[in-house]
């Protein structure tokens, strides 16, 4: 058992972080009460605790592969606010195979959905300008590799247009 | 949100993947639009992600990538399968590979470009992993100049190369794992047309519609081996007896050369297939762990002319799914059914048998009987049968009495649960 965060917890459902396995191999933390596993920042408890259901299930290695993905389903049925922790909390702890399946199923909200839909589900402020909003694929002429495409295709241009006018003329 | 920061959300962004959608998720708030910009590792432009591509024209859809892709930094996926377009230009293609070239792990790109750009040129020596490329020709590999120290899967579709650049391009590649080549168009160099490659680390192989007079592969490491519609006149393999998974679908083989006895076999899979049984039984015979073994419309050109299920039932005791299909010919059909089930060794591991029929007769269900007879720790068995549009009277009736008897068959085997395919 390993203290993290006032709590006590089973050790194998914490080392199933890479992050959090590091640190306990590399300075011993977590062996006792005073000495406690310090969890980042994005952490909470309540997202430390549904982390720690996904590793309980995940580490066992009698599951089979249909058992852990019916639990995945099941899991990510929550709402885009408690998704949005969940990724957070799980991407500083490192456990990558958690942060794509959250990632994957609030991908899967965004799409279809207009600008306003996205802000309204995700709760995102309305910060963009109008004229931002309007031009989604801004010229970006500070780049100077673009710099030298947008000549190469004027140059183009100007060649094409030659030709054209000496067609005419023919 | 306010407090997740902006790279997590570039990852969730990232599996979104079409273009379309990251765009106009950039337009919904400052936060997220710098994700786009800065922390998106993923883009695909796909014909079937949005109508509105179909309706642009060529040099419109270009600029509308490139524009795309320039908004990106530290792209490390790119992908652009675009099945309705002909051709991009070449300055167009150059430019996208080279603005993520650095940071890019994965490329899928399937459109002919004009004039060719030789993709490794372009993309060589970086970070690439992975290479799924169609519709292009690669003329001419240098291994010295062009390398791919981090490419472990190349896929090409379509492509025209010649056999030498084919293997100088495997050289290439020290660390590849897995070669999928589909319709490749090999250049012609002498008379015959032949393809030699060699790779120590090789796991998996996958060639489809090839037609070649001679294919030598050595492959040490080579864990699966699958050919699909290929018509070779000889096929040479060598390794080093680490081959797990070998299938064959609709292959012509007129010389199977195997030179080291494989003997680690765990899945063996011919369908549609002629062989000599008792050349590819040596093959295999060796191999007694294998687990899965499935025989499909095989024709036997030998005097053996059926699947002996003694010998399969000796060599492989740790057989646990069997395949095989029911076709006899005309004259040969009761011989047969005395012969190919002499012995009755059982076969104690079989818990899965997937027997099919392409032309029903009356015969059918006493040889799954037979089967079932083999198999005493049965737990699942499937019938796959061909069904044809016209059905005339005779084939009704053959199709009815045969389930009346594979009723009163399974009564005997209750515990076996009896799954149907019919196509």
């Amino acid at each position: 058992m390993l203290f993290c965060l006032f709590q006590q917890v089973e050790e194998e459902v914490v080392m199933f972080c890479p992050m959090i396995c590091r640190e306990v191999l590399q300075t011993g933390i977590g062996s006792s009460k005073n000495y406690a596993i310090k969890l980042p920042q994005r952490v909470n408890p309540a997202v430390l605790g549904l982390i720690l259901d996904y590793c309980r299930l995940h580490q066992v290695r009698g599951r089979s592969n249909k058992e852990r993905k019916t639990f995945d389903e099941k899991f990510i049925r929550l709402d885009t606010k408690k998704l949005c922790e969940l990724t957070s909390g799980a991407d500083s702890l490192q456990l990558r195979p958690f942060v794509d399946l959250t990632s994957r199923t609030l991908a899967r909200m965004i799409v279809g959905k207009t600008p306003e839909e996205i802000r309204d589900t995700f709760h995102l402020s309305d910060d963009l300008t109008e004229e931002e909003k309007l031009e989604p694929l801004r010229n970006r002429t500070d780049d100077p590799r673009i710099r030298l495409l947008n000549r190469l295709y004027a140059r183009k241009r100007r060649i094409e247009s030659k030709r054209n006018i000496k067609d005419c003329r023919d | 949100m306010d407090r997740v920061p902006v790279e997590v959300i570039g990852n969730i962004l990232s599996h979104l993947g079409a273009a379309r959608d990251v765009v106009i998720a950039s337009a919904t708030c400052k936060k997220w639009r710098e994700a786009c910009h800065r922390h998106l590792h993923m883009l695909s432009f796909n014909s079937d992600d949005w109508p509105v591509f179909r309706d642009l024209t060529t040099s419109r859809l270009e600029i509308l990538i490139t524009q795309t892709i320039f908004q990106t930094k530290g792209l490390q996926g790119l992908s652009i399968l675009m099945d309705d377009v002909d051709e991009f230009s070449a300055s167009a293609v150059i430019a996208w590979l080279m603005y993520t070239r650095e940071t890019l792990r994965c490329l899928f790109y399937n459109v002919r470009t004009t004039p060719n750009v030789n993709i490794l040129d372009v993309c060589g020596r970086q970070k690439l992993e992975l290479l799924v490329l169609a519709h292009n020709s690669i003329t001419g590999v240098e291994p010295n100049y062009q390398r791919f120290p981090f490419l472990t899967s190349l896929s090409l579709s379509y492509v025209s190369i010649s056999s030498l650049d084919l293997n100088l391009l495997l050289t290439a590649c020290p660390m590849i794992e897995f070669l999928g080549l589909v319709s490749p168009e090999i250049a012609i160099t002498d008379a015959q047309v032949t393809v030699e490659l060699s790779s120590h680390t090789l796991k998996k192989v996958y060639v489809e519609a090839i037609s070649l007079d001679k294919f030598t592969l050595e492959a040490d490491n080579l864990e699966k081996l699958h050919l699909k519609d290929c018509a070779l006149e000889l096929f040479e393999f060598s390794g080093k007896g680490t081959l797990k998974h070998f299938k064959m679908d609709d292959v012509s083989i007129l010389h199977l050369d195997i030179v080291e006895p494989v003997d680690g076999l765990e899945i063996v899979d011919v369908s549609n297939f002629t062989i000599i049984w008792s050349k590819f039984y040596q093959i295999i015979s060796k191999s007694s762990k294998l687990r899965r073994l499935r025989l499909w419309n095989v024709v036997f050109d030998d005097e053996i002319e059926f699947v002996d299920l003694e010998s399969i039932a000796l060599c492989f005791p740790d057989l646990s799914y069997l395949a095989l299909s029911y076709d006899l010919r005309d004259d040969l059909k009761e011989g047969i059914l005395h012969y190919s089930l002499q012995g009755s060794s059982p076969m104690e591991n079989v818990s899965v048998l997937d027997l099919g029929w392409t032309v029903l007769d009356e015969h059918f269900a006493d040889w799954v009987a037979c089967l079932l007879r083999r198999c005493p720790n049965l737990k699942k068995l499937i019938i796959r049968g061909v069904v044809s549009e016209s059905k005339t009277h005779v084939e009704c009736h053959m199709l009815a009495s045969f389930t009346s008897s594979i009723v009163q068959l399974m009564r005997k085997y209750l515990h076996v649960d009896v799954q149907f395919v019919y196509e």
